[in-house]
């Protein structure tokens, strides 16, 4: 049983590498980030020099009580906090792409008519495509991981301490797991949906809600503050409207969860050093995550036991 | 000069009748409805709410004896209420243009029509207004929609009735973002033209359009200086406006690049022209609609340039015989 699932796997793994599209998404998201840790270090420069001019103007202008610098005492990992919104935004649709492409190949192609009539069974086939899935994820976290490592020390000077290092290693493990959600879902629809450009578009439509609507929902922030990293920290419900809302609805709001945890992580806002402080303040943004994976996973396998393979071809 | 204007209208009305019966157009149509409504009626709640707060506050103030300390009440900016609307437009408003520009060449490569429609006496340029002229019928009719919603809303949660003015700003908010959409129409239909793979090219344009309307306007945005700190950095400083300029002209070269990093947008162009309109960019609020423009006007050129430039790449395209017969 293991040995069909890992060809099935490994054929899943080569398969997507040589997909054009698929490497063009995934050479922008790298190249995202390594602009995330130059923007990030070029914005706090920046920050930081204006901030001294604005000290020099207030004292030329005599005024007392000057706000300390804060951003002198941000953690190094801090300016990576582009890199929440880049997997937020990118890496999600990537995932899309990567779940869509890997059943969505074989229905066009019309291997998914001929598969099973081989010693191969369903539950076996879409446990070696998830298998895939999960395995080139994998690859993509750690790479951004490693650039993510590399391109602080060279930008700060200095080593990262091994709280800081874990703390960027849990940071893309959530991540890794956030983009498995959006990748089943784009498994899910390429075996449940009738046509190729519905069963894209379903998904986009899904991750359009849970990254901008429902956040909006909870805070009335609207979608452009919701993709800068600093807006999403500042957010508290302002009326009694959006604090009941936020009570109802952000336990469930996927992308929120995932940005507080991330932003607690890489020390976005207040600082928190105790890594396990963190993952127990954020548990049930935890539980959240792996319990939409393991209901995608389940959906996955089910609407590949009612997959019809004597479709005729699939609609555009 | 009649025959023209006949094939013109006939493959216009083809290409009106064909979209409007696509369940994923219809889709992401009801889509984008819901949230101009949600988007509207949140922020009228969120208003509603404020002022309630406010009376409170102020009954507890006066029951204080502090009546010279009560704040002035929040005001109300209907077309203010639109920036939702507008960012929403911005992101699944490029969607419907992105598949309606799919949909349209995706038919025609599927059935192998689009060939035969070449090889009769009709012209490349008839073909492409032809399709642009149907599906600007669907946007606008979808433009339409949100517009009332957007009116009714206002009226009936906010308790407002939009001036002749304020009516003809969200008639040029919606004009405006008739030309936005009709741009990426293009874009699509020129990917879908040129690549053999449908599939890549809705792909490929997507891709396009996360960096267009998602990634370059988030970078602009995460290295403004004032957005550092939640609420503005300047503001947490106790900095005016005079003396930001005066402050950030020391830093000309980073907010040059910050600029034109947000420049290279069509998004960030319909952003801006819109914000102005609507007065959400707070300097342009209750302002007439020739001061506006004087600041404006190259953000409304721009958004029109855009949409002329993909216009014709689509007739270059189109005209391009051997890519669309032999597909290379």
């Amino acid at each position: 049983m293991w040995k069909k699932i890992l060809s099935v796997s490994r054929n899943e793994f080569r398969a997507l590498f040589k997909e054009k599209t698929f490497i063009l998404l995934l050479i922008i998201f790298i190249l995202m980030t390594i602009f995330s840790t130059y923007i990030g270090w070029s914005t706090k420069n920046t920050i930081e020099k204006v901030y001294q001019e604005t000290v020099i103007k207030l004292k030329e202008s005599g005024a007392s009580g000057i706000p300390l610098d804060t951003f002198l005492i941000a953690p190094a990992l801090s300016i990576l906090k582009n890199m929440i919104v880049y997997i937020f935004l990118i890496g999600s649709l990537l995932a899309i792409i990567i779940g869509h492409f890997s059943f969505m190949r074989d229905r066009i192609a019309g291997i998914s008519k001929i598969v099973f009539s081989r010693t191969i069974s369903r539950k076996e086939f879409i446990t070696g495509k998830i298998t895939g899935i999960f395995n080139v994820l994998a690859l993509i976290i750690s790479v951004s991981f490693i650039i993510s490592y590399v391109s602080i020390i060279l930008v700060t000077g200095h080593p990262l301490s091994g709280n800081e290092t874990i703390k960027l290693l849990i940071f893309y493990l959530i991540s890794l797991a956030y983009l498995i959600i959006f990748a089943m879902l784009g498994l899910f629809f390429a075996i449940s949906s009738r046509s190729e450009s519905l069963a894209l578009v379903n998904p986009i439509i899904i991750w359009i809600i849970i990254s901008f609507v429902l956040p909006q929902l909870t805070s009335a922030l609207n979608p452009s503050a919701l993709l800068n990293p600093v807006s999403i920290q500042g957010v508290a419900p302002h009326s009694r409207f959006f604090t009941i809302i936020q009570e109802v609805i952000k336990p469930f709001s996927l992308s929120e969860n995932y940005k507080e945890l991330g932003s607690s992580l890489l020390g976005v806002g207040p600082i928190n050093t105790n890594t396990l402080q963190i993952i127990i303040n954020n548990s049930a943004g935890i539980l959240l995550i792996l319990s939409l994976i393991g209901l995608l996973i389940y959906g996955s396998i089910f609407s590949m036991k009612k997959f019809d393979v004597c479709e005729e071809e699939v609609d555009g | 000069m009649g025959n023209s204007k006949s094939t013109v209208a006939v493959i216009a009305r083809k290409e009106y009748r064909d979209s409007i019966k696509s369940k994923l157009f219809l889709t992401l149509v009801s889509f984008l409805i819901l949230l101009i409504v949600v988007s509207i009626v949140v922020s009228s709640f969120d208003f509603k709410s404020q002022v309630a707060d406010y009376r409170s506050s102020v009954k507890i103030l006066e029951d204080m004896g502090k009546s010279s300390e009560i704040p002035s009440m929040p005001q109300f900016f209907p077309l203010k209420s639109m920036r939702g609307v507008i960012e929403y437009i911005e992101i699944i408003g490029a969607i419907i243009g992105i598949i309606l520009g799919y949909l349209s060449i995706s038919r025609e490569k599927g059935k192998r029509t689009l060939q035969l429609v070449l090889s009769r006496p009709i012209k490349t340029a008839d073909i492409i207004t032809g399709k642009f002229i149907g599906n600007s019928f669907l946007v606008l009719l979808v433009l339409l929609a949100g517009l009332f919603s957007a009116f009714f809303i206002i009226w009936g949660i906010g308790g407002l009735l939009l001036n002749i003015i304020e009516v003809i700003k969200l008639l040029l908010v919606f004009l405006f973002s008739y030309f936005y959409i009709m741009f990426f129409f293009c874009l699509s239909s020129i990917l879908s033209l040129w690549f053999k793979s449908l599939s890549n090219a809705l792909i490929i344009c997507f891709i396009i359009w996360l960096i267009f309307v998602l990634i370059i306007p988030q970078i602009g945005d995460t290295m403004d200086p004032d957005n550092q700190i939640p609420g503005g950095f300047f503001k947490s400083m106790n900095i005016d406006k005079p003396q930001e300029e005066e402050i950030m002209a020391k830093f000309s070269t980073y907010e040059t690049t910050r600029n034109a990093i947000e420049e290279s947008s069509i998004t960030k162009h319909y952003e801006r022209l819109n914000f102005a309109i609507t007065g959400i960019k707070e300097k342009y609020n209750g302002k007439d609609l020739r001061f506006i423009f004087k600041d404006s006007w190259k953000d409304l050129v721009w958004v029109f340039s855009f949409l002329l430039a993909a216009y014709f790449m689509e007739y270059a395209v189109l005209s391009n015989k051997r890519l669309i017969f032999y597909g290379d």
